[in-house]
């Protein structure tokens, strides 16, 4: 393979690469998780990077060729292993639905990783995973499988988890973003069969930087279509999500939609400021997925402070048990200080097909209709 | 082997389009641009596909002439030209602005047009002559078109450069300043391939120079989409604590905020409706834009009817002087008295350097101000009402 045909193959990821980290620097938030999808971006652009320099110094003559390929050879190999291991982490955080890995939990997987580049830094004295020979050119060492291995290793633990969660779930939302998560091992058994049959042509990273991708993409869609403040869906997803009802069948299950909305909001805003609005918004979204989380639903913020929940598989009386309960959620809910939380509020309920309704738009008015006779019941009891 | 070098070179840009067509695709919002982004996607995809499939029938061949390998010619050539010609027209749509249409329309027909001739072109030229695929073995009419369609879409891609520096020195927002500056870089680097693949047979990245193109626009689209708000262009909610968060951790001092509401905003929505009450903050957002987008100031809008402004302001006095400029904006717009409605804003301040400590605390000084300067002006035109100078 000539240079340019080799530099053409790896620029391209490379550059896709670095475009998406400058990106990400600004669009996702500051989380655990996110940190670790922006720094196996680095890595990966690390891997390519020193995978490149070692292509183009291999077999050239000098003794500081020879250092700066020692040099090269590792951080290629670290880098590779390292950015497994972050995966693993990465994926068990989204499984497990945690917030960050630290501590203790992260030792024992740790184990493979701190062991390859135990044996890793042992090279420079004496060999083991690759070797330069008189000519400065690479040459596997004696235990090149354990490199392989690790990475193997890392990415069979979490495709494991991703299947096993992917089996659980519900939604199918949920479900496609397991899929992007699962086509990075597919991506990698790809570039590996690739690498067996053209022995010479690497394309395993470029695939695994378009896995890194997709993974990225899906991660922004996400944050395209959810409140920032709630962490519910927004608008935008809403109306695209009633648009894709349209097109199904909805008169297998039942479906219903419920409105919610806080009494008197505009109150509490001028009186106790934005910041309270805010917060009173967040927690009543918080138990809204604790409430509707574990069933087959979609919650999503409607406007200002109305919210939308539409249910899939409930009967009516179910439904009606579920917003009772989380109304009186709402109502032994306290502030932080303990003082008590005197906010209550209205919701309507409809369902698919009732009073020969089929237009969901209609359906929804529907449902806020009821919700408006409810707070008007409501404002009149003060 | 031909087809397996270009495989390796093109199944990392090939998935990646391809990615991002499935999710843009989606999406239902539809404008020009975005219909001309769509079809540049596909078309990029197309072109570096039928490039792979025909190295690969090359390979297999025997026949000479043979007419697959004319077909495979004949897609690559007028798939380059297809994709010059759409990028252009993509650029004209994205940085046209509503005085231009026209010119936009004009640009956008010529582009067809060059298109138009090339097609006509090469399936006039006798199939024999082009009967062949790779290279080394070209005749020398697939030589000479070949160069003719790169010098093509060398001028197209020119065309597509001018319009954004002109774009960039008509712009004064410094946002769409940005935007041109990238529309104009991203004309240059598939420029910059096409040449290189004149001169150098080993390199063939035009494709994947607009799919990085491609690739950036998306990603920058979707992140228009997060941190801005949609209805006013401004950033949202979500931007605003992220900016301020950013504030704190770097350290900076001196600077304020001011918060401004509407007024009346309410009533102007129940008695014109939705549409005309979502134009008046538009007009409200737009005011600040002109009035404060040229530098760095950070506008934002905080909810319903209102919006934040964040910049580097040390002191009260200075504070006051854009407050006036805020609301000396507002009144001529309201002289020109096009609309309906009049526009009428409370602005309360805050500084960092008063109430340094928390964030909250500080939106809370600045919201109770705004709040207390509004009820000031409703019990002024309450007893202007009630003196009877005013009857409406």
């Amino acid at each position: 393979m000539s240079a340019a045909v080799y530099l053409q193959i790896n620029i391209i990821p490379f550059l896709a690469l670095l475009i998406i980290r400058l990106n990400a620097r600004k669009s996702l938030s500051y989380t655990w998780r996110n940190r670790a999808l922006r720094f196996s971006m680095v890595l990966m652009m690390g891997v390519i990077g020193t995978g490149t320099a070692a292509w183009f110094l291999n077999g050239r003559g000098g003794q500081l060729v020879r250092i700066l390929l020692w040099l090269i050879n590792i951080t290629y190999f670290g880098c590779i292993e390292f950015a497994a291991f972050l995966w693993y982490l990465y994926v068990y955080d989204i499984v497990k639905n945690e917030v960050g890995q630290r501590g203790k939990k992260v030792l024992r997987p740790a184990i493979p990783f701190v062991v390859f580049l135990a044996v890793l830094y042992v090279t420079p004295l004496y060999p083991l995973i690759f070797d330069l020979d008189a000519n400065n050119c690479y040459v596997r060492g004696p235990v090149y499988p354990l490199y392989v291995g690790v990475g193997v290793l890392y990415l069979a633990a979490s495709e494991v988890l991703i299947v096993k969660t992917c089996r659980q779930e519900l939604s199918r939302e949920k479900k496609m973003k397991y899929y992007g998560l699962g086509s990075f091992a597919g991506f990698a058994f790809l570039g590996g069969i690739h690498q067996v049959l053209f022995p010479g042509v690497e394309m395993l990273w470029p695939l695994l930087s378009s896995a890194l991708l997709i993974v990225y993409i899906n991660v922004q869609q996400e944050q395209v279509t959810r409140d920032g403040l709630t962490g519910l869906n927004n608008r935008r997803r809403f109306d695209q999500y009633i648009r894709e009802l349209a097109e199904q069948d909805l008169t297998q299950d039942s479906w219903r939609f419920v409105i919610l909305d806080v009494d008197r909001f505009k109150a509490i805003n001028d009186t106790y400021g934005h910041v309270t609005g805010d917060r009173t918004l967040k927690l009543l979204a918080e138990q809204m997925k604790r409430v509707f989380g574990n069933r087959r639903s979609f919650l999503a913020r409607y406007g200002g402070d109305e919210f939308v929940i539409i249910l899939n598989g409930m009967s009516e009386k179910e439904t009606l048990e579920d917003i009772e309960q989380l109304r009186k959620a709402v109502a032994g809910m306290h502030w932080a200080d303990g003082k008590k939380w005197n906010i209550t509020i209205s919701a309507g309920m409809a369902a698919y097909g009732e009073n020969g309704i089929t237009n969901i738009p209609d359906i929804i008015v529907l449902a806020d209709e009821r919700m408006y006779r409810e707070k008007h019941v409501h404002h009149d009891e003060e | 082997m031909k087809a397996l070098v270009h495989l390796s070179i093109d199944i990392f840009p090939i998935i990646m389009l391809l990615i991002i067509w499935i999710n843009n695709h989606r999406k239902m919002e539809k404008s020009k641009a975005s219909g001309y982004f769509e079809r540049l996607t596909l078309i990029t995809v197309l072109s570096m596909t039928v490039d792979i499939a025909g190295n690969l029938a090359a390979e297999i061949s025997t026949a000479s002439p043979d007419p697959v390998l004319w077909a495979f010619f004949v897609a690559r050539l007028l798939l380059s030209a297809g994709l010059a010609a759409t990028w252009l027209c993509y650029v004209a749509y994205r940085l046209c602005d509503d005085y231009q249409k026209r010119r936009t329309e004009y640009i956008v027909w010529f582009a067809h047009g060059v298109f138009a001739a090339s097609m006509i072109g090469v399936l006039l030229a006798p199939w024999e002559d082009l009967a062949h695929y790779g290279n080394g073995n070209e005749t020398v009419q697939m030589i000479v078109f070949y160069r003719i369609i790169s010098v093509e879409n060398m001028t197209l891609l020119l065309i597509s450069i001018a319009i954004a520096v002109l774009a960039y020195r008509r712009r004064e927002i410094r946002e769409k300043r940005i935007e041109c500056f990238h529309m104009m870089w991203f004309g240059l680097i598939p420029l910059f391939s096409v040449l290189l693949e004149n001169y150098f047979r080993e390199w063939k990245m035009t494709g994947a120079a607009i799919a990085i193109a491609i690739l950036y626009i998306y990603v920058n689209a979707q992140d228009r989409q997060i941190t801005t708000d949609s209805l006013t262009g401004l950033n949202n909610r979500r931007e605003f604590d992220l900016y301020l968060r950013r504030l704190i951790e770097q350290g900076v001092s001196g600077w304020g905020m001011l918060m401004i509401d509407m007024d009346d905003f309410k009533q102007i929505n129940d008695n014109l409706g939705h549409v005309t009450g979502d134009e008046a903050l538009w007009e409200t957002a737009d005011i600040l834009r002109r009035r404060l987008g040229k530098e760095k100031t950070f506008l934002a809008r905080y909810g319903g009817d209102e919006f934040v402004v964040v910049d580097m302001w040390e002191n009260e006095s200075r504070i006051q002087e854009v407050i006036q400029e805020i609301e000396d904006e507002i009144d001529i717009f309201n002289e020109c008295g096009k609309k309906e409605y009049r526009l009428s804003v409370s602005i309360g301040h805050a500084l960092w350097n008063e109430n340094p400590g928390s964030v909250e605390k500080l939106i809370e000084l600045a919201d109770g101000r705004m709040y207390e300067i509004k009820q000031a002006k409703k019990k002024e035109r309450r007893k202007v009402e009630r003196s009877g100078l005013f009857t409406n």
